[in-house]
């Protein structure tokens, strides 16, 4: 990885944003075995998506940012305070985390687990705002249904309604959809981007579709084997040399001619 | 809920080998410091005993729902923390070395401290570096208990006949003999417990969604697992140090109650006290009058009522989720 790659910059020659201005920065964490030197941004109005092959670490870095394993090294930053330094609800006042596989086993309903979602809040939740939320996440009719017994895509987004009952400015999600239709896919990267569509709140989501990460992220982030090898914009994150190093397929973006949605296409090289 | 606490209440206290009826109980109740014969027995033998029941029955209802809900596990019993098998030592060597002798405090207050001491080791077994796992828990509250158990025995081996007696009957459970003094002794661990358990109907309410996803939410996970945990050690040793080891009670109230009002802890939680009080009293009256002269311990009533009512919860659950 030459020094002089655009992609991947020292941190100390970029322009730097005062902390304050940032969501969340982190600075040369690292877990043993997991993650080396990771080091990230996420801006205010940002969709930042972490993108790698499986056991590449991408959620252990979104649970360090949780505060849920913190790393033995390195730093995290949330709105320019050191993530250690907030208690439980002023964290979950700024930051909202979203884990990959939650099971549900108790007949909550959808408001129940909306409701729930408040716990930490900063301001009243009120009915309206609950209504808000119910329709934002496209589940005011199922709304008193037990999540128990919702599809993939409509629990997920029970889920995510949750999450946004907190308030917070900065959500964090881990692989929100995997494994779920290409029609809820849609609904979910939708629902981030009207969340932080001029309101100055931010996310960081993993993803493995990297023609959703084309299409709804400003940032990407590649990572592999616990560090990380590009960032920038998708466009030229998904046409690096790295991803075809790491991927082994060379990236390819374009406007598709049918629907003038950005494209990604991925040619295999062998060797 | 409460309507039928109270009407079992009346009946636990007007059966026994006196029969009374409901308009003396009543009279009685109202009226403290009667003098005739009703009064007597209601006041000095029957109320605190029922009593003693009504608070047991809360207080191993509500550990039940705590457990459960802690441990997202419909199968929980408080006893898993450990604490059950801590009392029973405590009272088992108590009673085998006739302790009770120096004062009637000291087999209540052993058992309580013995329980306490079994859940403080499970919970030291179980936590590193500041986390304690559920799994770890579990798994240490299955080996103190049995150790304990085999303690117990150890115990039981050496004891005289008079002592063996006594202690069998004690492990039974039950609330023979149960005085005012016992229903002080409850009554304050329990109430405090049944109170700062209350407050906790939010955080309750999230771990049962998992503890990612209480954290995630702002809840200080590890802390409020230990104070909920405490809580039930609680309440549950002080259940036990009065009556012994009751079976299923903590077991099955949260279950159905659940069911009838829905997974919330803020219905749950009194709704399990309430339900549980009825049911400890009930098993209590049943216990002592299903065979005329004696006395059946109420352990016993609970586990054979208690068995097959759960294996029926259990065969019913699975039949939904197979048709679901």
């Amino acid at each position: 990885m030459a020094v002089s790659d655009p992609l991947v910059q020292p941190m100390s020659s970029r322009p730097r944003m005062a902390d304050v201005e940032l969501a969340l920065r982190v600075s040369n964490v690292s877990v043993p075995g997991i993650l080396r030197d990771v080091s990230l941004t996420v801006e205010p109005g940002q969709i930042v998506a972490l993108i790698g092959p499986n056991g590449a670490g991408k959620s252990t870095i979104l649970r360090a940012c949780a505060h849920i394993h913190p790393p033995s090294a390195g730093t995290i930053h949330l709105y320019g305070r050191p993530l250690r330094s907030y208690g439980a609800r002023a964290r979950a006042r700024q930051m909202g985390f979203l884990p990959q596989q939650t099971s549900i086993d108790v007949p909550y309903s959808v408001r129940d687990l909306v409701e729930l979602g408040a716990y930490a809040r900063a301001t009243h939740f009120t009915p309206d705002e609950q209504e808000r939320i119910l329709a934002e996440v496209g589940l005011t009719r199922l709304a008193d249904r037990d999540v128990r017994t919702l599809s993939g895509g409509e629990r997920q987004r029970a889920l995510i309604g949750k999450v946004l009952a907190q308030d917070a400015r900065l959500l964090l999600l881990d692989e929100p959809v995997s494994g779920l239709d290409v029609a809820y896919q849609w609904d979910i990267m939708q629902i981030c981007k009207s969340f932080v569509a001029g309101r100055e709140r931010s996310v960081l989501v993993t993803l493995h579709d990297l023609e959703l990460v084309l299409q709804y992220a400003d940032q990407a982030v590649l990572i592999h084997a616990g560090e990380v090898c590009a960032t920038g914009h998708p466009h030229d994150v998904l046409t690096s040399a790295e991803l075809t190093r790491v991927f082994g397929a060379r990236g390819h973006t374009f406007r598709d001619p049918h629907t003038d949605a950005w494209r990604l296409s991925l040619e295999r090289i062998r060797g | 809920m409460a309507v039928l606490l109270l009407a079992v209440v009346v009946v636990g206290i007007a059966v026994g080998p006196v029969p009374l009826t409901p308009q003396q109980v009543v009279r009685a109740m109202l009226h403290p410091g009667g003098s005739s014969v009703a009064d007597v027995i209601v006041s000095a033998i029957r109320e605190p005993r029922v009593l003693c029941a009504v608070i047991v029955g809360a207080a191993l209802a509500v550990s039940g729902a705590i457990v459960q809900a802690i441990f997202k596990n419909p199968m929980a019993d408080p006893g898993i923390i450990g604490v059950s098998a801590g009392g029973a030592l405590g009272a088992v060597l108590a009673l085998a070395l006739s302790w009770a002798v120096w004062s009637p405090f000291l087999l209540p207050i052993c058992a309580f401290v013995t329980a306490t001491a079994a859940v403080f080791l499970v919970y030291a077994l179980a936590t590193r570096q500041g986390k304690t796992s559920l799994i770890g828990v579990l798994l240490a509250g299955m080996v103190i208990s049995s150790m304990i158990s085999a303690g117990v025995s150890l115990i039981l081996t050496f004891a005289n006949n008079d002592e063996l007696r006594g202690i069998v009957f004690w492990l039974m459970g039950g609330f023979s003999g149960d005085g005012w003094t016992e229903v002080w002794l409850v009554a304050i661990p329990v109430g405090i417990g049944l109170v700062l358990t209350a407050f906790l109907s939010r955080e309750l309410d999230l771990l049962q969604t998992g503890e990612e996803s209480a954290h995630s939410s702002g809840v200080r996970v590890e802390t409020i697992k230990r104070l909920l945990i405490a809580l039930a050690a609680l309440m549950t040793g002080s259940a036990v140090a009065v009556s012994g080891v009751i079976a299923f009670v903590g077991l099955i109230v949260p279950h159905v109650v659940r069911r009838l009002v829905g997974p919330r802890h803020s219905l749950v939680l009194p709704a399990s006290a309430l339900f549980g009080a009825s049911l400890m009293v009930a098993a209590d009256t049943l216990a002592r009058s299903l065979i005329p002269t004696m006395e059946i311990n109420v352990g016993i009533v609970t586990s054979f009522l208690g068995g097959p009512f759960f294996l029926y919860l259990l065969l019913r659950t699975e039949r939904m989720k197979s048709n679901g």
